[in-house]
C-alpha cells in the first residue's frame, strides 16, 4: 500500500500522540504476507489503553507462533485520526504491515467493557467492513469477538459473524484452524461460519433466533432446524502448562500499565456477589511460583521494562506469595527491578513478601460498601478491622494518599449505608491520625470514589434492578454534603453512563439497534468524558423505540428468560439465585477455599480442584 | 566513564517524542546488559543525557546520547551490545568512550545541519532559486512564534551554510543550535519562502548532524 503510506505520514502530523499509529515496537511481530490466515485484532479503544491488556498481549503472540497464521494489530483511531481518515479516504490500517484491514481474514475483537461499543462500530466502519454481518460479502474479513464482555454476546448479535466465549487460548487456534481448512477448500463464507459453530464456546447469533412476550421478556430462544444446546464457556484447566508469551511488546507511548504483566491465577474464590469476573472466571487456576519465575525473567530480558505487575483478580490470594517472592528475590537480586501488586484485598496479610514500588505514594482499598451489614450482603467478606489495619499499614508505610472504592445502589442498600461510608471515612481518619502520633508519621489524604452499582451477569444480582439515575443523584448528594471536604475529596462515576452499562451488560438483541442508532449520531469513545453525550443516546433509545429503563430498571423474575441464559458458564443458576437469597438474608457464604460450595463447577469434570472439598 | 552513542532516529520513528525516546533507551540499555550507572536515592535512574531533544515530526540521522558506566568496557564490546539490544528504528552508528569529567554534549553542542525536503519539483523551485540570494544578505528578519507571542529576530547570524540541490528538491542547511541561539527548521524555511515570495510549502526535515567546534568550523559533536 505504497500509495496511502504517504498520506498516512501526512496525517500522522496533523494528529495528537501520532506514535499511536506508527508500530514497529520491539517485539512486535513482523507481519507474515503469504500466510494462509491473516488476523486482524481490533481493541475498541486507544493505543495505550489496548496495549495494557493482557488477554490481547497473549492472543496476538499465540496467533502469531503458529506458522500458518500472522496476526497484526488495530486499535480504534481518536476521533482526530479517525475524522482525518475518513476525509482523506484512508481506509483502516493495521499497525505491523499498514495494509487494509478490510483485506484480512479475520478481524477479530476483545471486549472488555461495555462502553467501548460504539468504537466496535467505528471500527468496522473505518475498515469498510458492512456493520450489519448480513450485509458482509464474500469479500468482507469474518468478525469475530471475545472478551469479559461477550458472556452477553446478545446486544453485539448483529454485527459479529462468531462470538468465542470463555478462555480464547485454544479456542482462537481451534478457530483459526477451521477457518484454514475451510478456505483451502474454497468454502463460502456462510459455511466458513458454520464450521465454526462446530468448534465448544462458539457462538453464532445468526443460527438462533429469539422470540419476545407482550410484556418485553424473551418467551422462546431458538435454533433453525435444531434444538438449543448450551454454549459452553471454555476453561483453560490447567493455566500452568497453558500458552503464555515469553516476550511482550514494549511501545514507545507509555501505556496505562508501562510493565511487564505477570498473570498469577484465573479465577476468585471470595465470591463477592457483585462480581462478575469473580463468578464467571471459575474456578482458581494458578500457575506455579516457578513457571512465573521463569516467565518473568524471559520477559525482563526480552522487554528491558524494570517493573513487574504481579496480577490476578486477588493477588494476596495466591497460595504461594512467599515461595514467588522469594524466587523472584533471589533471580533480580541487585538489578532494579520493581514490583506491584494490584487487587490487593483490604484483609490480605502479606507481610514482608514483596516490598512493592515505594515510589508509589498511594494505596487504594475498595471496602465497596459502608457498613458491615451491606458487606455482608454483598458477601465482601472485609471488617471495619480490616480496613482500622490496613489503614494503620499504610501509615507505617508512609504512604500519602489513600483511595476508597465504594459503590452506591447496591441491593438492600438504604440511607443508612450512604451514611456509612462517611462514617467509615471518618472512623479511618481517626485510625490514621492516631497512628500518625504513634508512629510520628504523617497521616494520608484520603479520596473516595464512588460508582453506581451495575448488575451483570452471571452474578447474584443478574436479577437485581439498578437504582435510577435520580436515585443515584440523590445518593450522590447527601455524600458530598455529609463527607467532610476537609478530610477526603469526593469523586463519582456518571450515572448516566452507569445505567449504559447495565442496558448493554443485560442487555438482548434489540439492544442493536440503539448501539447502531447511537455510533449513527455521532457517538464514539463513550468511557472517555470528553466525548460522552448523553443526549445522543437518549436519542438512539427513542430511535430504537427501547426504553432503557426496561433493562436497567427492571427486577427481573426468578423463571424469566435471560438473553444470555443458553451460555452454559459453568456456575449455575440456582447457585446464583441461592446466593441472591442469602444476600437478602444478609448470610454471607465463605470462600469456597475452606468448603465447596456447590457453585455447579463440580458438575463439570476435572475442571475445579477444590470441587466437592468440604474443608482444607 | 561514560560513552556517547550516536544513533539514528529513523524515519518511521519521528512521530515519538522526547520522553518516549528516553524510555527506548532505557529499555534498550537494560536489554543490553550494559555496566549502566543509575543515580544515588529513593528513586535510582539510570544516568542518560542527550545532546538535545528531537522535536516531534523530524527524524535524526547522527543523534547523541550520554551514558554513564559503572564499570570499565571497551567501544567494541559497548558497541556489539548495542546494535543487537536498540530498536530496529533506533540503530547505532558510533561510540565513543570518554572520562567521567568530560564536556556534557549538550555545552559542547554549537551547530546541527539539516535536510529540508519538499514534496515536489514544483513546491521546491522558487525556494531554491532563492535560496544564494537568500543567504547573501546582510541580515534576515523573521519573526519567532513562541508560546509567549511574536518576537521579530534577525536569523542571519545563525545561518552558517546553505545549499539547495534542485534535482532531488533538498535543501541543506547548517544552522546554529546553542542555548542561546537556535534556528529551527520551520523559521528557516518560512523565512525563505517569505523572501521568495511564495507560500510556504509542506516539507520535511531530517536532523543530519549535531556539531560542536566552533559555528564557523565544525566539528563532529561525538569526537569534542
Amino acid at each position: 500500500m505504497i500509495g496511502y503510506d504517504i498520506i498516512i505520514d501526512r496525517l500522522l502530523e496533523t494528529v495528537q500522540k501520532p506514535a499511536r499509529y506508527i508500530g514497529g515496537e520491539v517485539n512486535a511481530c513482523k507481519p507474515k504476507p503469504g500466510a494462509d490466515i491473516r488476523v486482524a485484532f481490533c481493541f475498541p479503544d486507544v493505543y495505550e489503553i489496548g496495549m495494557s491488556h493482557v488477554g490481547m498481549r497473549i492472543l496476538y503472540h499465540r496467533i502469531n507462533e503458529l506458522d500458518y497464521a500472522s496476526c497484526e494489530r488495530v486499535f480504534t483511531p481518536w476521533v482526530d485520526m479517525a475524522d482525518a481518515m475518513r476525509k482523506a479516504g484512508v481506509p483502516l490500517f493495521t499497525l505491523e504491515s499498514r495494509e487494509p484491514v478490510r483485506s484480512f481474514d479475520v478481524a477479530a475483537f476483545t471486549i472488555p467493557y461495555e462502553m467501548c461499543y460504539t468504537n466496535i462500530l467505528e471500527t468496522l466502519d473505518l475498515a469498510g467492513i458492512p456493520l450489519c454481518a448480513a450485509d458482509r460479502s464474500e469479500c468482507d474479513p469474518l468478525v469475530i469477538a471475545g472478551g469479559v464482555c461477550v458472556s452477553n454476546p446478545e446486544p453485539l448479535h448483529a454485527f459479529v459473524d462468531a462470538f468465542f466465549i470463555g478462555d480464547g487460548e485454544d479456542s482462537m487456534a481451534e478457530m483459526l484452524d477451521s477457518l484454514r481448512s475451510a478456505k483451502a477448500s474454497g468454502a463460502s463464507r456462510d459455511a466458513k461460519v458454520a464450521a465454526l459453530a462446530a468448534i465448544p464456546g462458539v457462538y453464532i447469533p445468526s443460527l438462533y433466533s429469539v422470540k419476545y412476550d407482550e410484556n418485553g421478556t424473551i418467551s422462546a430462544f431458538e435454533r433453525e432446524g435444531g434444538s438449543v444446546t448450551g454454549i459452553e464457556r471454555r476453561v483453560i484447566t490447567d493455566l500452568d502448562a497453558a500458552y503464555f508469551p515469553h516476550t511482550q511488546i514494549v511501545p514507545y507511548l507509555e501505556i496505562v500499565h508501562d510493565r511487564v504483566t505477570l498473570e498469577l491465577f484465573r479465577g476468585c474464590t471470595r465470591g463477592c456477589r457483585f462480581c462478575q469476573a469473580g463468578m464467571l472466571y471459575r474456578p482458581v487456576r494458578e500457575r506455579s511460583a516457578e513457571t512465573l519465575a521463569r516467565q518473568a525473567d524471559q520477559l525482563i530480558k526480552s522487554t528491558g521494562y524494570e517493573e513487574l505487575s504481579l496480577s490476578s483478580l486477588s493477588t494476596g490470594d495466591y497460595s504461594n506469595l512467599n515461595g514467588l517472592a522469594a524466587l523472584l528475590k533471589e533471580q533480580f537480586a541487585g538489578s532494579h527491578v520493581t514490583y506491584s501488586l494490584p487487587s490487593l484485598r483490604v484483609d490480605s496479610t502479606l507481610g514482608d513478601a514483596i516490598e512493592t514500588d515505594m515510589r508509589k505514594n498511594s494505596m487504594t482499598f475498595a471496602p465497596e460498601a459502608g457498613t458491615q451489614r451491606l458487606r455482608d450482603a454483598i458477601n465482601k467478606g472485609v471488617t471495619d478491622d480490616d480496613a482500622r489495619r490496613a489503614i494503620r499499614d499504610a501509615v507505617a508505610k508512609g504512604i500519602g494518599s489513600v483511595k476508597l472504592y465504594c459503590m452506591i445502589g447496591l441491593p438492600t442498600e438504604t440511607m443508612d449505608d450512604i451514611d456509612g461510608i462517611a462514617a467509615l471515612v471518618s472512623d479511618l481518619n481517626g485510625e490514621a491520625r492516631r497512628a500518625a502520633r504513634d508512629l510520628r508519621g504523617k497521616p494520608p489524604k484520603f479520596s473516595v470514589s464512588v460508582a453506581p452499582f451495575v448488575p451483570k451477569p452471571f452474578t447474584p444480582f443478574q436479577w437485581e434492578r439498578q437504582n435510577s439515575i435520580e436515585e443515584i443523584n440523590e445518593k450522590i448528594s447527601r455524600l458530598r454534603r455529609i463527607l467532610p471536604p476537609k478530610v477526603a475529596s469526593f469523586h463519582w462515576h456518571d450515572p448516566r453512563l452507569s445505567r449504559l452499562e447495565a442496558c448493554f451488560a443485560r442487555g438482548d438483541r434489540r439492544m442493536s439497534d440503539v448501539l447502531y442508532h447511537a455510533w449513527k449520531l455521532g457517538c464514539r469513545f463513550d468511557g472517555w468524558t470528553e466525548q460522552f453525550d448523553y443526549g445522543k443516546w437518549v436519542k438512539a433509545f427513542a430511535a430504537a423505540s427501547v426504553d432503557p429503563a426496561f433493562y436497567a430498571e427492571r427486577e427481573r423474575g426468578q423463571d424469566e428468560i435471560l438473553p444470555w441464559d443458553f451460555i452454559d458458564a459453568g456456575i449455575a443458576r440456582r447457585f446464583l439465585w441461592r446466593e441472591r437469597e442469602r444476600a437478602y438474608a444478609g448470610a454471607t457464604t465463605p470462600d469456597c477455599r475452606a468448603a465447596c460450595q456447590g457453585c455447579g463447577l463440580q458438575t463439570r469434570k476435572g475442571v475445579c480442584a477444590g470441587a466437592g472439598v468440604h474443608s482444607v | 566513564m561514560r560513552v556517547f552513542i550516536r544513533f539514528e532516529k529513523s524515519e518511521r520513528l519521528r512521530f515519538i517524542g522526547h520522553l518516549d525516546l528516553l524510555r527506548a533507551m532505557q529499555r534498550a540499555l537494560s536489554r543490553s546488559g550494559l555496566p549502566v550507572a543509575y543515580s544515588q536515592g529513593f528513586n535510582p535512574h539510570m544516568l542518560i543525557s542527550f545532546a538535545s531533544p528531537l522535536p516531534v515530526g523530524l527524524s535524526g540521522q547522527g543523534e547523541l546520547a550520554d551514558v554513564t558506566l559503572s564499570e570499565v568496557i571497551t567501544e567494541a564490546n559497548c558497541l556489539a551490545a548495542l546494535r543487537t539490544s536498540m530498536p530496529e528504528g533506533l540503530p547505532v552508528t558510533r561510540v565513543r568512550i570518554v572520562p567521567d569529567n568530560h564536556h556534557k554534549l549538550m555545552a559542547m553542542l554549537r551547530t546541527a545541519s539539516y535536510i529540508i525536503g519538499f514534496d515536489s519539483p514544483e513546491d521546491a523551485a522558487p525556494l531554491l532559486a532563492a535560496a544564494p540570494s537568500f543567504a547573501e544578505q546582510e541580515s534576515i528578519p523573521a519573526i519567532r512564534v513562541t508560546k509567549s507571542g511574536e518576537t521579530p529576530c534577525d536569523i542571519r547570524p545563525m545561518l552558517h551554510e546553505l545549499t539547495s540541490a534542485p534535482p532531488l528538491n533538498l535543501l541543506s542547511a547548517r544552522v546554529s543550535f546553542t542555548e542561546a541561539n537556535t534556528l529551527r527548521p520551520d523559521l528557516l524555511v518560512r523565512a525563505l519562502a517569505e523572501f521568495a515570495g511564495t507560500a510556504t510549502p509542506h516539507f520535511n526535515a531530517i536532523r543530519t548532524g549535531l556539531h560542536g567546534g566552533s559555528e564557523q568550523r565544525p566539528v563532529p559533536l561525538i569526537d569534542c
